[in-house]
């Protein structure tokens, strides 16, 4: 098992620059690790009978009415109601920081093909928006041929953008969508907090399954600087010189409230919130998934 | 101010170098994108601020310790300091400060101190000064210093006087030998006195404080006086079943410059008054009252002769002692002649101790027959005159005595047999008899050697005078001293004549001649009386007792063997005494007059102690008189230039001494920037 769980480890994901490739490392290797899979497969709802034609997987053939009536009939099956799921990736300017072996838009680019490959994996409808300050990608949920690698090809040419603003493109998702799914919103979530936790409720209140992966670097979950610095904002380019060491205390305070009212206030919404160091495998986010997925289909 | 190393202060400039530093470093400071400055922003802003604060704070102090150490080198001092030298020569002083009995006089001892606090304020700054307080000899000491605060202290601390005399010289010799080490040639002493006329007495005229000493006397005396005092009583010390009435004689004297008349003179005896007489005496006069009373208790009785005086109460009481004795028991066993014979030793002997009813000692002649264990309990001494049979239970009981601190004077002659006197006081004997040597027609011996440290031999030189000498012996018995047997007396032969030995807690004396004139002619001279009483007293441990002692005069105590006394003065007090070697004991702090009480040793006893006679005369000599008695004017005062730059050096230095605070505020300010810089940048 830690020889496949080294497999989601963010180091050796970032040497593998096919994303499909990355992606379908991940989702194995985080398979292969699992015990016990939570899954046994999902069943299939019987429609009608349709006459045999030479080609046809005879596996399906209904024997018992071809006993009674010397004729071949195929059973005819219909899946049952797929997931439809979207994954909003944030590519703001502040998501091209990082202090490990990825960024958090790297981390969250792979979170995201690794999500959209095990969803079509289990036939699930994804759908892909990625935004900065506005929205910039919109695929819808489906699931179809091809649709994946369309998924992964607008991730592997995703570029950083600017400023965020996450409030906006959660309003317009909740606004378009017209069925019930699931929504992933990876981000750093640095904007404003209120406007972002409003977006989410609205998502919420549609009747929408959320997930959020708060993706946040190593550096600034423990601020390990210890020299003076000067300090310079991705977004707004400002800049702050300070004794980190000084600071540091107050630092991880605020980071701490920052990160406590997105956690209470996705509790108190019905929301499932998820902070994701990037320096930590992706298991634990898969994991999240994996369990709202069971408990809600 | 000024400097002596301004050349230093280029090092100020060296203030820039942490400014560049701070400056550079702010320059080069780390430039890290990171996500969001959100969380930075918000941090309090007076965590900036401090930040900030302290950035300046280190950058001042960075600056203040490259200034201070500039200054520092530098080397600043104050001119002023310099300049308070101009116009006086500095001096090294001592202060003699009488504290004789004779400045309890009303005031004057007040007036002493002031006068010393005078000469210290009179002193400039610089000047060094030494108080030596004296009486018979110096006291205290505060030895040469430049402080005057420390001075003055010392003078306004001092006791009271005490109550020995006068005697200036060995004071005045402390004082030039002070002067002699003194830092300045500029040289005074001050004798701050009475300057009692008797004072004078003791001086020794040729004596003169070294040259170029200046002497500036400060008499503090009254120039007229009223002071009674008893001079000396006449008293029996010691009486022994006394019944009679015994006259006290007290001599009173006005050794002031007033005449009084109808002074009280009063007899105290054990604190009640039994007589009180008056006198009228006038400048330089005498009285003689005369008290009648009785001593009827035995013991110790504590008397006092009194004058009303109140100006100088230390000298208005005589104090004296009466011992009233019981009789030293002394049991006499005769072993050859008539008890009532007219030459034999026991006639000798019970002549050499007195009359009966007037002696002190108290004799009881028995034969060998008649000797009881009963009969040697009673008595202090027993004797052995000649006696060569005993019975084992005679010797049991002697022994028994003697273990239990009895004592033993053993004198064989020719009625003894060495071989039964060896058996019967084997063990108690000092020795071990050899052979009779008895030759009338020879050559005398005489005693040669005598043991000058033993109490016996003491008291015989210092009380009677004794020439050991003139007795001449025919006849003696040669001895062999046993363990522990200590010799006092030799004859010119070598041959042992008196031995001593510690048997338990008593002794034993052996005489090896006779006691009478059968081989010796000892009781025809004058060293036979007081050697049989000096040698009881010592077996008997009785002491000779004197009238009263003077203030500071040495006391000789007896100890018994493993005992301790305990002495307590007239203001309380006590003194714990043993004695380290013999029996006897010197107590000396015998300042305060009155009476000390004696405890320990199986009694109690007191003894009186007066202040000294002449502390009392008050009359003066006059001023003019006294530098011609100290000052040495052989020479004149040597030049005082270099005692003008010595403490001009020393005041230049005290005045740059403030860089040493200088330095170590530096380090203190280095270990702020230390602290302070790890807090900011660590």
């Amino acid at each position: 098992m830690t020889q496949d769980i080294r497999f989601l480890d963010p180091k050796v994901l970032a040497s593998i620059s096919n994303l499909e490739l990355r992606a379908r490392t991940a989702v194995e290797g985080f398979l292969t690790g699992l015990h016990k899979s939570p899954y046994h497969g999902f069943s299939v709802e019987f429609t009608e009978y349709r006459h045999y034609h030479p080609g046809d997987d005879i596996r399906h053939v209904d024997w018992k009415v071809f006993a009674r009536s010397g004729r071949y009939y195929l059973k005819q099956y219909e899946d049952e109601t797929n997931v439809r799921c979207h994954i909003m990736l944030d590519c703001s300017a502040s998501m091209g920081y990082g202090s490990e072996a990825m960024t958090k838009l790297e981390y969250g680019r792979t979170l995201a093909s690794a999500l959209a490959y095990f969803m079509m994996g289990q036939r699930d409808a994804v759908g892909l928006i990625t935004f900065d300050d506005k929205m910039r990608d919109y695929l819808p949920a489906r699931y179809r041929q091809g649709h994946l690698m369309q998924i992964l090809r607008v991730l592997a040419n995703l570029t950083l953008g600017v400023g965020t603003n996450l409030a906006r493109p959660i309003s317009d998702l909740a606004f378009s969508l017209r069925r019930k799914g699931m929504t992933i919103v990876i981000s750093d979530l640095l904007d404003d907090e209120a406007a972002i936790v409003k977006g989410l409720q609205a998502l919420r209140f549609k009747g929408n399954d959320v997930i959020v992966f708060h993706t946040l670097d190593q550096a600034e979950l423990t601020f390990p600087f210890e020299r003076m610095s000067e300090f310079e904002d991705a977004e707004n380019h400002q800049t702050l010189v300070v004794a980190p060491q000084a600071i540091r205390q107050d630092y991880l305070r605020e980071l701490e409230r920052f990160c406590s009212f997105y956690r209470q206030q996705c509790r108190v919404s019905g929301i499932d919130y998820c902070l994701l160091n990037t320096a930590k495998p992706l298991d634990i986010a898969l994991s999240t998934y994996l369990s709202k997925r069971a408990k809600s289909y | 101010m000024s400097f002596l190393s301004p050349w230093f202060l280029l090092g100020l400039l060296g203030v820039v170098i942490p400014l560049a530093i701070h400056l550079s470093r702010r320059e080069q400071a780390e430039k890290i994108v990171f996500g969001t400055l959100r969380f930075l922003q918000k941090t309090p802003q007076k965590v900036t601020f401090f930040q900030r604060i302290q950035q300046w704070l280190l950058l001042l102090i960075r600056a203040s310790l490259i200034a201070l150490l500039a200054l520092a080198f530098g080397r600043p001092f104050l001119l002023g300091a310099a300049s308070e030298l101009a116009g006086f020569t500095p001096q090294s002083v001592v202060v003699l400060l009488d504290t004789s009995m004779s400045m309890g006089y009303g005031e004057v001892f007040e007036r002493a101190k002031k006068a010393a606090l005078a000469v210290i304020e009179a002193l400039h700054p610089g000047d060094e000064a030494a108080i030596v307080t004296f009486a018979d000899s110096p006291g205290q000491v505060k030895a040469l210093t430049t402080d005057v605060a420390e001075l003055m202290a010392f003078v306004r601390h001092l006791a009271s006087p005490g109550f020995q005399s006068t005697r200036y010289l060995p004071a005045l010799t402390l004082a030039d030998q002070m002067l002699h080490a003194a830092r300045y040639r500029n040289q005074t002493v001050y004798l701050i006195s009475d300057y009692q006329r008797r004072a004078f007495g003791h001086h020794d005229t040729a004596w003169r404080l070294r040259p170029g000493v200046r002497f500036k006397a400060i008499r503090v005396g009254d120039d007229h006086t009223t002071n009674l005092t008893v001079t000396e009583v006449k008293s029996p010390t010691q009486l022994v079943r006394d019944q009679d009435e015994h006259v006290i004689l007290g001599r009173v004297r006005n050794l002031g410059s007033r005449a009084l008349s109808r002074a009280q003179v009063a007899l105290i005896i054990d604190g009640e008054t039994v007589d009180t007489k008056t006198v009228d005496l006038t400048h330089r006069t005498e009285a003689v009252a005369a008290f009648r009373t009785l001593f009827r208790k035995q013991g110790v009785h504590r008397g006092a002769v009194t004058v009303a005086d109140d100006a100088f109460p230390p000298d208005n009481a005589f104090h004296f002692t009466v011992h009233v004795w019981r009789p030293i028991g002394i049991l006499g066993v005769t072993g050859g002649g008539e008890m009532d014979g007219s030459q034999d030793e026991t006639t000798w002997f019970a002549s050499a101790l007195g009359k009966p009813g007037s002696s002190r000692f108290q004799l009881k002649v028995v034969r060998p027959d008649q000797l009881t264990a009963e009969t040697v309990g009673q008595y202090n001494v027993t004797v052995f005159l000649n006696v060569g049979h005993l019975s084992e239970a005679q010797l049991g009981a002697i022994r028994s005595h003697v273990e239990r601190g009895g004592s033993l004077l053993l004198a064989p002659a020719d009625g003894v047999e060495a071989q039964t006197f060896n058996r019967l006081f084997h063990g108690l004997a000092p020795a071990v008899l050899g052979e009779q040597h008895v030759d009338r027609q020879g050559e005398a011996l005489v005693i040669a050697q005598v043991n000058q440290r033993h109490p016996i031999i003491k008291a015989l030189r210092i009380n009677e005078n004794i020439d050991f000498g003139t007795a001449r012996f025919h006849g003696f018995w040669s001895t062999t001293p046993i363990t522990g047997g200590e010799v006092i007396m030799r004859f010119n032969n070598g041959q042992a004549a008196l031995l001593e030995l510690a048997v338990g807690k008593g002794r034993v004396l052996l005489f090896t001649s006779s006691l009478d004139t059968t081989w010796n002619d000892v009781p025809l001279q004058a060293l036979y009386v007081p050697l049989m009483h000096e040698t009881l007293r010592y077996l008997a441990l009785h002491e000779d007792k004197k009238r009263a002692y003077s203030s500071g005069e040495a006391v000789r105590l007896m100890v018994p063997s493993g005992n301790v006394l305990r002495v307590s003065g007239p203001h309380g007090g006590e003194t714990v005494m043993t004695a380290t070697a013999g029996n006897e004991v010197f107590y000396k702090h015998t300042q305060a007059p009155g009476f000390y009480a004696i405890r320990g040793g199986n009694r109690g006893d007191f003894f009186a102690v007066n202040v000294a006679a002449e502390e009392s005369d008050l009359s003066s000599i006059v001023s003019s008189d006294i530098d011609d008695r100290f000052v040495n004017r052989d020479s004149p005062p040597t030049p005082e230039r270099d005692d003008r730059v010595l403490i001009h050096n020393t005041r230049l230095e005290q005045a740059q001494q403030f860089w040493w605070w200088i330095i170590l505020f530096v380090f203190l300010l280095a270990l702020a920037e230390t602290h302070l810089a790890n807090r900011t940048y660590r």
